[in-house]
């Protein structure tokens, strides 16, 4: 199972490697926005919050995100490729190959996230050492959360424009909830309520809490896990239940 | 080596395998023929565990079709391409052959070997997007080969070949039954099942309607003998041509002449052709939609 998920993820890391246009414009996006966006997240933060903290958060979550559909594309392209029963056709388990798959990914949303919290630190000055273990762990979390999902959507929709109407719509929606876009202080009061209900919400409110010592961490955590699972779940349910649909 | 037995698939109200039986033993290359539609690739899924019959079983080398043991013994080339266009031809071969279990340096070997044999040494590092229509299919046919399995299922390997990988195909799948795999072969072009010297298969309605060798099922089916006048053949009708069918057309073709008399003057040309794949298949499928009217 190891070797076949380390096969399977090689594999996918080729795969990303040959066509790395989406990931690199949102990396390059993610960076300049976040210094263009720093001096709006500074005015609209609370007293005593970091306007820092609140822009490299925020995009963090909002251009991981947004590549949600790049996830979806590493199971889509494999239908469209008809790889899919090729690769369903070979010994390897099922597990192994949503785990290869889901592992690049991971690693990837995970140095999308390095990047800003380092560049916020480095040009803003973000004492990273004030979120402890607490940030890199959340930050994993949210990338497994991100890939979770981009696969479920590619696990259940049928083509490219399904895939990228939903996902570019579900992370705008996300954003705009979680207040990863505009902190939730600037917008209407009624978004409070429903922010929770978006995964990124907990993306950045965990953030936010691993720099504040851990009030509210653990169920940022826990609402991230149980995402993570769900959407995984969902993908799982896709591929072994109903493998031949196409 | 592989055993298809009683298997049944519908697919709503149609019944795209009908009780098919095939075996094929080691060493053996079975031609599977039949139109499109016939059960061929529907049957090729199950072996290869995508789909499950309804009924009926298949064993590949001993174990149940759908299993670890089964999908790790059996190496699948599809009918339409596919591969990673993105990645090049080594790395998907590395890819398929490393999930069909082959270690670092056995994978680098055989995939010098299958490279070598198949053409494809000057490929290997090019994009599969990059490649011919025909490359692609050596490709794809190399990922099935690469860790010699005992079963090969190739779905119209030759699809859009041009001759000479139509050549170093049929080499390698010959090379491969010599070495004891049974090989699976389906194909429209019958021509080549005889440069293969294979057993045949005919597929029709779901299930296997003829099994034999070339020689058995082509005995009995009338050859042709064509004599060709100057002006009116006699007993012609008219046309130029006198056609005799028969299993025997050279004697057929003798008795004739024997009786030709002043005619005989008249004769332009003979030509005997002995019953071919094409006539065998063009006869069973005759006699099925004989049978279903």
């Amino acid at each position: 199972m190891l070797r076949d998920t380390a096969i399977v993820a090689r594999h996918t890391c080729v795969l990303l490697g040959r066509d790395p246009g989406t990931l690199i414009a949102y990396t390059v996006m993610s960076s300049v926005l976040m210094v263009v966006l720093h001096p709006v997240y500074e005015r609209l933060a609370a007293p005593g919050a970091s306007g820092v903290l609140s822009a490299a958060s925020g995009t963090a979550v909002m251009f991981t995100l947004l590549a949600l559909d790049v996830a979806g594309e590493q199971l889509l392209s494999e239908r469209d490729w008809h790889t899919w029963d090729r690769l369903r056709a070979s010994s390897v388990s099922r597990a192994a190959l949503l785990v290869g798959k889901a592992l690049p990914l991971v690693v990837v949303f995970l140095a999308l996230q390095a990047l800003l919290y380092g560049e916020a630190a480095w040009w803003f000055g973000l004492d990273l050492a004030g979120g402890a273990w607490r940030l890199p762990v959340l930050c994993l979390l949210w990338a497994c959360c991100v890939a979770s999902l981009g696969l479920a959507l590619g696990a259940w929709l049928r083509s490219r424009g399904r895939l990228g109407a939903v996902a570019d719509i579900g992370a705008m929606v996300m954003m705009g909830l979680s207040g990863a876009l505009v902190p939730l202080g600037g917008l209407p009061g009624w978004f409070t309520g429903l922010a929770p209900a978006t995964p990124g919400y907990w993306a950045v409110h965990g953030v936010q809490a691993a720099f504040r010592s851990g009030s509210g961490y653990g169920t940022a955590v826990a609402a991230l896990c149980a995402v993570t699972l769900a959407a995984g779940a969902l993908a799982v349910v896709r591929i072994v239940a109903f493998p031949g649909r196409r | 080596m592989l055993d298809a037995s009683e298997l049944v698939k519908r697919f709503g109200p149609v019944r795209a395998l009908d009780g098919f039986d095939l075996v094929v033993s080691a060493g053996e290359v079975c031609g599977l023929v039949g139109h499109n539609g016939a059960g061929k690739t529907t049957f090729a899924r199950i072996a290869c565990g995508l789909d499950r019959p309804d009924s009926g079983r298949v064993l590949v080398a001993g174990a149940e079709a759908g299993g670890w043991a089964a999908q790790s013994r059996i190496g699948w080339a599809p009918q339409e391409p596919a591969l990673y266009p993105t990645a090049t031809a080594r790395e998907n071969l590395r890819l398929f052959g490393g999930l069909a279990g082959l270690r670092r340096a056995r994978l680098r070997t055989e995939i010098a070997e299958v490279a070598a044999a198949m053409g494809l040494e000057g490929l290997l590092d090019r994009p599969v997007g990059h490649l011919s229509g025909g490359q692609q299919r050596r490709v794809q046919t190399a990922t099935a080969l690469l860790h010699r399995p005992p079963v090969l299922l190739l779905d119209e390997p030759t699809v859009g070949a041009d001759p000479e990988t139509r050549q170093a195909l049929l080499a390698v799948v010959r090379a491969r039954a010599l070495e004891g795999a049974a090989v699976c072969y389906t194909t429209h072009y019958l021509p080549e099942l005889i440069e293969l010297d294979a057993t045949l298969a005919v597929v029709s309605g779901g299930r296997v309607i003829a099994r034999g060798t070339r020689q058995e099922l082509l005995t009995g089916l009338p050859g042709r003998a064509v004599l060709t006048f100057d002006g009116p053949a006699p007993g012609g009708g008219g046309a130029e041509a006198l056609v005799i069918a028969s299993a025997l057309p050279a004697e057929a073709a003798a008795e004739v002449l024997a009786t030709l008399g002043p005619d005989a003057r008249r004769l332009r040309g003979v030509d005997i052709t002995q019953p071919t794949l094409d006539d065998l298949y063009r006869h069973i499928a005759s006699g099925e939609l004989d049978r279903a009217a």
